[in-house]
């Protein structure tokens, strides 16, 4: 080969070499950048919103879901008649002619009209057969069980962008969970820019929301609003609360408050009905809270059940201030369980006193006062566990019988749900596992929070309770048959620095079946007009919801 | 000169044959994008119908409606419940 022969060689190999560098530049390096600017030349990137989860109680059944709904949507270009139009559009989706008049008068290829139409009046409109009409179909949050725990779900509003977002509840502490991710689509465009109303194309990214599998039981939860809603009736009472919990789990089974607002038209509604009460506002449980105290001196060796009390022969003077008993029936040396059987408060300032404030406030501490529960709710709010140095000595004595201190319900249920579960607390929560759109669902385990007192101390106090309720004041109403462990409550409720004479919050907390809790419940009726006792109001609550739940877990009952 | 040449013609029916492969399987491939679309098309439209009458069935079978149609049918709260829970011995042998 002479050396033209390899100068030309040498040159056309040079030349490829060039060629690839320049291909390997524009198709590997710029690439992503060229791809981009096709697209944007091709057609512009949108949304593709994602499917919000839904939300199912234990048997599966969806109690917050997504129905299709439409967009209605018009090119004024096409439309021949638009006053007929107009008007036959209003008529049907009764909304004002001028409203849709207005939208059809634009100089647009496109113009919403109304949105969030059923498939009825989609169909309705349909038949009209009118050009230029088109549908894009949406998702709109429905709740099939209508406002059956309202409070629980919380509701789906928009945000400051007008997309939509959870607000209170579940809907609002899983919003990220249920919301999903955006996608992104090209639409396509014609030569002259125009977008063509076809199918869109290259969706990437987005996946729907996730769904949540709730503890909520739907009968117990529906048995519960039904009964709840029957009782406040009756005791002509402002509103209640009741919560079920699984004590061995922290599984809440049911949790209803009254008043209550319909998720489905919540911008009908005063925002204050939005609150959860159960676990957002605070109140002075009363006797309820007796057990607490009273395993807790059990607990430290402070007090027996036998123990008796040498100060109860009459009301006690503390710090200025003269406790009395509910009824003013005094028991000199009255037991233990004598005290909780009579709900005695002058008994309860004798346990305070022999349990003394450092071991009160070390036992409130593991029972969990004074910190959120961490039920997975938005709002859940606590009350203040004072420091050592602000306690005074007639708090010391209120706090034993519930006064003077302030919880939420979830915090004495979750408190008492501990005495039922042999001391171990857990941690409450709604959601038990996480569905995936792919895949298994993921449970979400109990978690324990802690020992409060011994197991043996538990079984003391449990005995102690089912005394209470086959003897106390609330022994006309209970079920026989079944062992109950139960404590009434009739709290004073505090105004302006004293508390109201006339009205309290009625209550009754109770576990069964005793020797084996199958659930924990709270009963709160709040201002009860017919009687201010808890015995006569919250009790009777209490026994008819346990009746059925009873049955419902297949308890048998037991001969005593 | 034979081998150049034999290399040559290997390439150039590689080529042809390349290329006949190639509008084979173009030609196959060319309506698959109008039955993908089709059958895309027939799965939108039927998740449609499956959300429909999903929303049917979730009202219908909710626990409210259930409740009043049940009160409707005369059906009431039965306070006295007795339950056998458990297999009980017809026999026992002594």
């Amino acid at each position: 080969m002479t050396w033209r022969h390899k100068l030309v060689l040498f040159s056309i190999l040079f030349a490829f070499l060039l060629v690839v560098f320049r291909l390997f530049y524009w198709q590997i390096i710029k690439a992503s950048e060229l791809s981009v600017l096709g697209r944007l030349q091709y057609g512009t990137a949108i949304k593709l919103l994602p499917k919000r989860g839904e939300i199912k109680t234990s048997d599966g059944f969806p109690i917050a879901t997504n129905k299709i709904t439409y967009q209605v949507f018009a090119n004024p270009k096409e439309i021949k008649d638009l006053k007929g139009s107009a008007e036959e559009l209003a008529s049907i989706l009764d909304i004002p002619v001028s409203s849709v008049s207005g939208q059809l008068a634009m100089d647009k290829f496109w113009v919403p009209i109304d949105e969030g139409i059923d498939i009825e009046i989609k169909n309705k409109i349909e038949n009209l057969k009118l050009s230029g009409i088109g549908f894009a179909e949406q998702y709109k949050r429905f709740y099939p069980e209508a406002s059956l725990a309202a409070h629980l779900l919380g509701f789906v509003g928009k945000d400051e962008a007008g997309t939509d977002k959870g607000y209170f509840g579940l809907e609002g502490y899983y919003d990220r969970l249920l919301r999903g991710e955006e996608g992104i689509a090209t639409q396509v465009k014609d030569a002259l820019g125009k977008p063509i109303l076809a199918k869109l194309s290259a969706a990437t990214g987005g996946s729907n929301g996730k769904n949540l599998i709730l503890s909520i039981d739907r009968s117990i939860q529906f048995l519960a609003e039904s009964k709840l809603e029957q009782g406040i009736e009756k005791y002509g009472a402002r509103g209640g609360m009741i919560g079920i919990m699984d004590p061995k789990t922290g599984n809440i089974l049911a949790l209803s408050s009254f008043p209550t607002f319909d998720p489905r038209s919540y911008q009908k509604y005063s925002e204050d009905l939005f609150r959860n009460t159960f676990i957002s506002d605070l109140y002075e449980p009363g006797s309820t809270f007796k057990p607490i105290i009273m395993s807790s001196a059990l607990d430290a060796n402070a007090v027996t059940p036998e123990t008796k009390c040498n100060i109860c022969s009459g009301p006690i003077s503390i710090g200025g201030f003269e406790i009395h008993t509910w009824n003013d029936k005094y028991y000199p040396n009255i037991t233990m369980l004598e005290t909780i059987q009579h709900s005695d408060n002058t008994g309860m300032v004798f346990v305070s006193q022999k349990l003394g404030l450092d071991r009160t406030i070390s036992y409130l501490n593991k029972f969990g006062m004074g910190r959120n529960t961490g039920v997975d709710l938005q709002g859940e709010v606590s009350g203040v566990l004072k420091d050592r140095d602000s306690w005074y000595t007639v708090d010391l004595a209120t706090t034993a019988f519930g006064q003077g201190i302030s919880v939420t319900p979830i915090q004495l249920l979750t408190a008492v749900a501990a005495i039922a579960n042999g001391g171990r607390l857990m941690e409450p929560h709604i959601v038990s596992a996480v569905e995936y759109e792919y895949g298994n669902p993921i449970k979400i385990p109990p978690k324990t929070l802690g020992q409060t007192i011994k197991p043996e101390t538990a079984k003391i106090m449990t005995d102690i309770m089912v005394n209470a309720v086959n003897k106390g004041e609330a022994s006309w109403t209970r079920l026989k048959g079944f062992r109950i462990a139960g404590k009434t409550g009739t709290a004073s409720i505090p105004i302006a620095g004293h508390y109201d004479p006339n009205q309290t919050i009625a209550s009754f907390i109770g576990f069964a079946p005793a020797e084996d809790p199958k659930f924990v419940m709270l009963v709160v009726l709040d201002r009860p007009t017919t009687s201010i006792y808890g015995a006569e109001t919250a009790a009777p609550i209490f026994f008819d919801i346990s009746r059925s739940l009873l049955t419902h877990f297949r308890v048998p009952s037991s001969t005593e | 000169m034979k081998k150049p040449f034999l290399i040559i013609l290997i390439l150039f029916v590689i080529t042809i044959g390349l290329a006949i492969v190639r509008t084979f399987i173009s030609n196959n491939i060319v309506t698959s994008g109008i039955v993908l679309s089709s059958i895309e098309s027939k799965t939108q439209e039927l998740e449609t119908q499956n959300a429909i009458l999903s929303e049917k069935l979730y009202k219908l079978t909710s626990l409210s409606e259930i409740a009043k149609k049940a009160e409707k049918l005369g059906f009431f709260e039965n306070r006295n419940n007795f339950a056998i829970f458990s297999q009980r011995p017809v026999a026992l042998k002594q």
